[in-house]
C-alpha cells in the first residue's frame, strides 16, 4: 500500500499579519519501499511539508486531504527531525526505552529490536554511553534508530544529513536503504545534497511552494540532456577564472570548477552551443557530459524563474563588481602561487583538552590570495585547527603565524587583521539587518565616514538593501549567510575565516557564495573554509584533509583526485575523500 | 467482547508512555547539575541568608549615654540599657560629643538625662537618627520604655521616701501574641518557606518545557502517539516530588535550626504546601509552554513569581498597612494566600476559618493554571 496525501496547503500568519503561503496544492504519493528524496532551496516549503505528514502542523482545509488519516496514524509514522530529538542526559539505550515506550513497542519485542538496529547502526558497544557524549555521526543513527523503533510504514527524515561528514553520511544512507529493501517501508527525506538525492528512487523537486519536478532520477536528469558541457581551460588560466568568465556569457545558466575544469549548463540547446563556439576560439576545450541532477535542477529553476518573471533571483551571480578593476586583479592572476607572500603559517602544532589530543602536529603554510580549505569527518580536529588560527583558542604546542602576527604573543593585532564567520554564523537575531551590520562596525572599531562607507559597501556587494529593516532571525539561510559575510568583511580583513559557511544552504545560495569567495581572493583576499560538501573542494586552491587530529593530506583537489585515481576508477572529489581517510585510518 | 482487551490494551500502552516519560524525566533532573543546584542547594542558600543574615529585629542599637557630671542615677541608668538586648549603650562626657557621633553614625541615638538636682524634675532628651525611619521608630520607642521602666522603681523609691505607706501603682503587662520573642525570624522563614515552592515549582518547570522547545526533543515527542495529558503528567510529578523534597529540607531547618513553632498540625502544613507547590508548577509550565524559550520563561517568572512573592505577599512587609490597591492586588498572587496560611499554622495554630478558606482558594488556583497549562502543551508546532 502507498501512502498519499493530496492537495496540501498551508498558510502562516508572518509578524507583521501578512499571510505566507508556505505550501500551495502539493500532492505525493510515497511508494512502498521506495525512498523518495525532497530537493528545494531554502524556504520552499519541504520542512513545511514533512511537518504535517507527521502530524506536527495541521494543513489548510483539512477536510480536502487527508490529514485526519495522517494525524490518526502517527504510530505507523517514523519520525526524526532536524535536530534529532536526542535527550542528551540519557544514554543511548535510555533514550530508545523512551521512544520505544511512547511508540508503543511491547517489553518482550524490545530486545531483539534493539539488538538488530543496534548492530545496523554500529552503536551496540555504545549502549550506556549518554548521548550527547557521541560524535555528530552517531547522534544522527540513534536519532535514526529511534524513528525506526515501531517498524514504521512510512519514515520522514528532516535533512538528516547536515552537518555530517561523508563516511557517515554513506553509513546512514546504507541503513535507510538497506531497511528499506527488507521491510518494504518507504522513505521521504529531505536533503541539501543533490548527489544523494540522485540515489535514491524518487526525486521531489519543491519551489516556492510548488512542486516543481518530481519522477525517477533518471527522467529528472534527462531534462537537462544535451546542455550540459565540462570546459577545460587554457593554460594560464584557474578553472576559478574560467568559471568567472563563463558566468558572463547570458546563455550559459551555470558554471562550477570540477575536476581542474569547468562544468557548465547552457540555456537551450541551439543558442547555448553558438555561444560555447565562441568560448572555444578563447582556447577552452569543451566535451558535452552526462546530465546530473544539480544540472536539472538549475536548468528548472532557472526556467521556472524566466517563465513566471520572477523577481527572485535565481540566477544568484552578483556582477556589480563595484571596486574598480585594478591593475592590482589582473596581477594575482598572473602572479604564480609560489611566488606570493605566506600570510599564515602553522608550524608542528597541537592541541591537547586533558589527555584528548585534538590536533596532533600540523604543519601548513598559506599564501596571499589563496583559497585553502580544511577537511575531514566529524571529530578530525577541523574546529580545533580553525580556531587556534583565529586565536579563539591556544595552542598547547608549536607556532601560529597569522598575517604576520604571532597568534600567540599578538593575538588582538591578529585578530584585526582577519575577519571571522562563524558555524551559525553568530548574529543578533532580533537586531534588523542594519542594526546588525552598525554594531558588528562599531565592534571593529569603525567609525564615522569610513564606517558608513564600508557599511554602504556591504549592503551594495551583497544585495542586502532590501532587507535593512528585517530582523536577521527572519532571514532565510541563504541571506544570514550573506549578512554573516558582510559583517567579517566591515573591516577589511586581510584573511577570511569561514567555518562551515555552507552547512544549511541551498546549491542556489552556494553557487552565489563560492562566486563570492572567488571574487575575493581575485582582489588578493586569503580564504580559509570548512566544509562536509565535498565538491566544494573543487573551488579550493589547496585542501588540507585531517582525520583524528592528525594531517592525512595536504595538495591541490586535482592532485588528490589523481591519487586516489591510481588505486581507484576517476574519482569524484568525495571518493578522493573517502579513500584518503580510509586508508588513513588503516 | 472483543473490545474489552483492547481497552484493557490501550490502557496498558498509556500507562507504559508515562512510566516511560516519568523515567526520562526524573533521570534528566537527577542527571542535571543545574537542577539540583536550583532543586536543594538554593532552598538551603536562601534558608540560611534569609535565617540568620537578614534580621528586622531591633537588636544592639549603639546609643551614646550623656553624663555630664556622674551621678549614681545616671550610671544606674546606663547600666539599665546595657543590661537590655536591645541596646549597647557608650558613655560620652558632653552633647557635642554625642552629636559628632550621631553624625558620624556611630551611634544611632543620644539620650541625655538631666538631673533633677539640676533643677526641678528628671528631664529626658532622646535624639534618634531618622535616616532609617523603621528603625528609628522603633529605637525611640525602646527607649522611651526603656527609660519609662528605669525611672518606675526610681519614682517608687522617691515617693516612698516621702511616706511610710506604700503606695499602690497600676503596671502595665504587655503581651505579645503568637511570636512572644518578637522574632523576626518566625514570619521570615516561613516565608522563605514560601520563596523556596515558588521557585522550585515554577522556575524548574518553566525551564523543562522551553529547553525540549530549543533542543528539538519536543518535536520528537510529539511526533509520537504519546497524548498532551500524559506529557503533562510526566512533566508535573518529578518536579512535585523535588519540590517536596525542599519543602522537607524548609521545616527541619525551621524547626531544629531556627526553632520556630509549629503550632498547626504538620499534616496540614505539608498538605497546603502540596497544593501551592501543584499551583506552582501549573504557572511554570504555562509560561513554558507559552514561551518556548528558557530565557524568557526564566525572566518571566523571577518578574510573575519571585518578585511578587518577596515583596508583595506579606512576607516581608505587612499587608495591612499597604495602600488599599495594593491590598486587594496582593491578593491575586496565590503566594500571598499561602503566606497566610503557614504564618498561621506554624506560629498560631489550626484556625479552621483561615485554613479552609485559604485552601480551597489555592486548590481553585491549582486546578486553574493546569488546566491552562494542558491546554497550552498542543500537539503541534503552531
Amino acid at each position: 500500500m502507498s501512502f498519499r496525501a493530496l492537495h496540501l496547503k498551508k498558510t502562516f500568519r508572518q509578524k507583521n499579519g501578512a499571510p505566507l503561503l508556505a505550501l500551495d496544492d502539493v500532492s505525493l504519493t510515497l511508494k512502498k519501499g521506495t525512498i523518495t528524496a525532497l530537493v528545494g532551496p531554502d524556504g520552499a516549503g519541504k520542512t513545511t511539508l514533512i511537518r504535517i505528514l507527521a502530524g506536527l502542523l495541521k494543513p489548510d482545509l483539512p477536510e480536502s486531504s487527508n490529514a485526519e488519516a495522517i494525524l490518526n496514524n502517527q504510530h505507523r509514522i517514523g519520525y526524526m527531525p532536524q535536530k534529532f530529538g536526542l535527550y542528551e542526559d540519557l544514554s543511548v539505550e535510555e533514550n530508545m526505552n523512551l521512544y520505544a515506550a511512547l511508540l508503543g513497542v511491547p517489553d518482550h519485542a524490545r530486545d531483539t529490536q534493539y539488538q538488530t538496529l543496534l548492530a545496523m547502526a554500529d552503536l551496540s558497544s555504545f549502549r550506556t554511553r549518554r548521548a550527547g557524549k557521541l560524535s555528530g555521526g552517531m547522534k544522527q543513527k540513534l536519532g535514526l534508530i529511534c524513528a525506526l523503533l515501531a517498524a514504521p510504514e512510512v519514515l520522514l527524515l528532516d535533512e538528516p544529513t547536515v552537518g555530517v561528514d561523508p563516511l557517515s553520511r554513506r553509513e546512514l544512507k546504507e541503513i535507510i536503504k538497506k531497511l528499506t529493501e527488507e521491510t518494504g517501508m518507504s522513505v521521504l527525506m529531505s536533503t541539501a545534497y543533490l548527489d544523494e538525492a540522485d540515489r535514491c528512487d524518487e526525486v521531489i523537486l519543491m519551489f516556492q511552494g510548488k512542486v516543481l519536478a518530481s519522477g525517477s532520477p533518471q527522467t529528472l536528469r534527462a531534462l537537462s540532456k544535451g546542455r550540459c558541457y565540462w570546459a577545460r581551460p587554457h593554460k594560464n588560466e584557474t578553472p576559478r577564472a574560467l568559471q568567472s568568465r563563463l558566468l558572463e556569457v547570458t546563455e550559459v545558466i551555470d558554471a562550477v570548477p570540477m575536476g581542474g575544469g569547468v562544468r557548465l549548463i547552457t540555456d537551450n540547446l541551439k543558442d547555448g552551443q553558438r555561444a560555447l563556439s565562441d568560448e572555444q576560439q578563447k582556447g577552452a576545450t569543451l566535451t558535452a557530459v552526462d546530465p546530473t541532477l544539480e544540472d536539472s535542477f538549475m536548468a528548472l529553476l532557472h526556467q521556472h524563474a524566466a517563465d513566471t518573471k520572477d523577481k527572485m533571483p535565481i540566477h544568484v551571480v552578483h556582477h556589480a563588481d563595484n571596486r574598480d578593476p585594478t591593475h592590482e586583479q589582473t596581477d594575482w592572476r598572473a602572479r604564480p602561487m609560489q611566488d606570493r607572500e605566506i600570510v599564515i603559517n602553522v608550524d608542528h602544532v597541537s592541541r591537547y583538552f586533558g589527555d584528548f589530543c585534538a590536533v596532533n602536529d600540523v604543519s601548513f603554510s598559506v599564501r596571499e590570495g589563496e583559497v585553502f580549505g580544511l577537511l575531514g569527518p566529524n571529530g578530525a580536529g577541523k574546529t580545533t585547527t580553525f580556531r587556534m588560527l583565529c586565536g579563539l583558542l591556544p595552542a598547547s604546542h608549536g607556532s601560529l603565524f597569522v598575517a604576520g602576527c604571532d597568534v600567540r604573543a599578538a593575538r588582538h593585532e591578529a585578530r584585526r587583521k582577519i575577519g571571522y564567520v562563524a558555524q551559525k554564523f553568530s548574529l543578533y537575531g532580533a537586531l534588523s539587518v542594519a542594526e546588525n551590520l552598525s554594531f558588528f562596525a562599531g565592534a571593529y572599531g569603525l567609525t564615522g565616514a569610513y564606517k558608513k562607507r564600508r557599511i554602504d559597501a556591504m549592503v551594495e556587494d551583497f544585495a542586502l538593501a532590501s532587507f535593512l529593516l528585517t530582523p536577521a532571525e527572519q532571514l532565510l539561510q541563504g541571506y544570514k549567510q550573506r549578512l554573516a559575510m558582510a559583517v567579517g568583511l566591515l573591516h577589511e580583513p586581510a584573511i577570511l575565516f569561514l567555518d562551515e559557511p555552507t552547512g544549511s544552504v541551498d546549491p542556489i545560495a552556494r553557487r552565489a557564495f563560492w562566486q563570492r569567495i572567488t571574487q575575493l581572493s581575485d582582489h588578493g583576499m586569503t580564504i580559509v573554509i570548512t566544509t562536509h560538501f565535498m565538491d566544494e573542494a573543487e573551488y579550493c586552491d589547496r585542501v588540507l584533509i585531517q582525520d583524528r587530529g592528525a594531517m592525512l593530506a595536504l595538495d591541490t583537489p586535482e592532485h588528490l583526485r589523481e591519487w586516489a585515481r591510481r588505486a581507484h576508477r576517476p574519482a569524484t572529489m568525495e571518493e578522493a575523500f573517502i579513500e584518503i581517510v580510509k586508508r588513513g585510518r588503516q | 467482547m472483543s473490545h474489552e482487551p483492547q481497552r484493557d490494551d490501550a490502557r496498558r500502552i498509556r500507562l507504559m508512555r508515562i512510566v516511560a516519560l516519568l523515567g526520562k524525566e526524573s533521570r534528566q533532573m537527577m542527571r542535571d547539575k543545574s537542577t539540583v543546584t536550583l532543586g536543594v542547594i538554593l532552598p538551603i542558600v536562601l534558608l540560611f541568608i534569609f535565617g540568620f543574615g537578614l534580621s528586622l529585629d531591633v537588636r544592639e542599637v549603639p546609643v551614646a549615654v550623656v553624663v555630664e557630671n556622674a551621678s549614681p542615677e545616671t550610671r544606674d541608668l546606663f547600666t539599665h540599657l546595657s543590661l537590655s538586648k536591645t541596646f549597647s549603650p557608650v558613655v560620652v562626657r558632653s552633647p557635642q560629643d554625642a552629636e559628632t557621633l550621631l553624625r558620624e553614625g556611630t551611634v544611632n541615638a543620644m539620650v541625655r538625662h538631666q538631673d533633677k538636682t539640676a533643677g526641678g524634675d528628671d528631664a529626658f532628651q532622646i535624639v534618634v537618627n531618622g535616616r532609617d525611619s523603621n528603625l528609628a521608630r522603633i529605637s525611640s520607642r525602646y527607649l522611651e520604655g526603656a527609660i519609662t521602666a528605669w525611672s518606675a522603681p526610681q519614682t517608687q523609691v522617691f515617693l516612698s521616701s516621702l511616706t511610710d505607706e506604700p503606695i499602690g501603682w497600676a503596671e502595665s503587662e504587655t503581651r505579645v501574641w503568637y511570636n512572644d520573642a518578637l522574632l523576626s525570624r518566625y514570619f521570615l522563614i516561613p516565608g522563605v518557606t514560601v520563596l523556596i515552592m515558588t521557585l522550585i515549582g515554577a522556575l524548574l518547570t518553566a525551564l523543562v518545557v522551553a529547553r525540549e522547545w530549543e533542543r528539538g526533543t519536543f518535536e520528537a515527542i510529539i511526533a509520537t502517539p504519546v497524548l498532551p495529558s500524559e506529557i503533562l503528567i510526566g512533566k508535573t510529578l518529578p518536579y512535585f516530588a523535588l519540590g517536596m523534597i525542599g519543602l522537607i529540607l524548609c521545616l527541619l531547618a525551621s524547626s531544629f535550626i531556627f526553632h520556630v513553632p509549629m503550632r498547626g498540625a504538620l499534616g496540614l502544613v505539608i498538605g497546603v504546601s502540596a497544593v501551592y507547590l501543584t499551583v506552582s508548577l501549573g504557572i511554570g509550565l504555562l509560561i513554558s509552554a507559552t514561551l518556548k524559550n528558557q530565557f524568557l520563561a526564566s525572566q518571566s517568572v523571577l518578574i510573575v513569581c519571585f518578585m511578587p512573592t518577596l515583596m508583595w505577599s506579606g512576607f516581608v512587609f505587612d499587608l495591612k498597612s499597604a495602600p488599599m490597591v495594593a491590598y486587594y492586588i496582593a491578593y491575586l498572587f496565590p503566594a500571598t494566600w499561602y503566606v497566610e496560611l503557614l504564618q498561621t499554622l506554624l506560629l498560631a495554630g489550626n484556625v479552621p476559618e483561615i485554613v479552609v478558606r485559604d485552601g480551597i482558594i489555592l486548590m481553585l488556583y491549582a486546578v486553574f493554571f493546569l488546566a491552562l497549562a494542558k491546554a497550552k502543551i498542543k500537539k503541534s508546532l503552531e
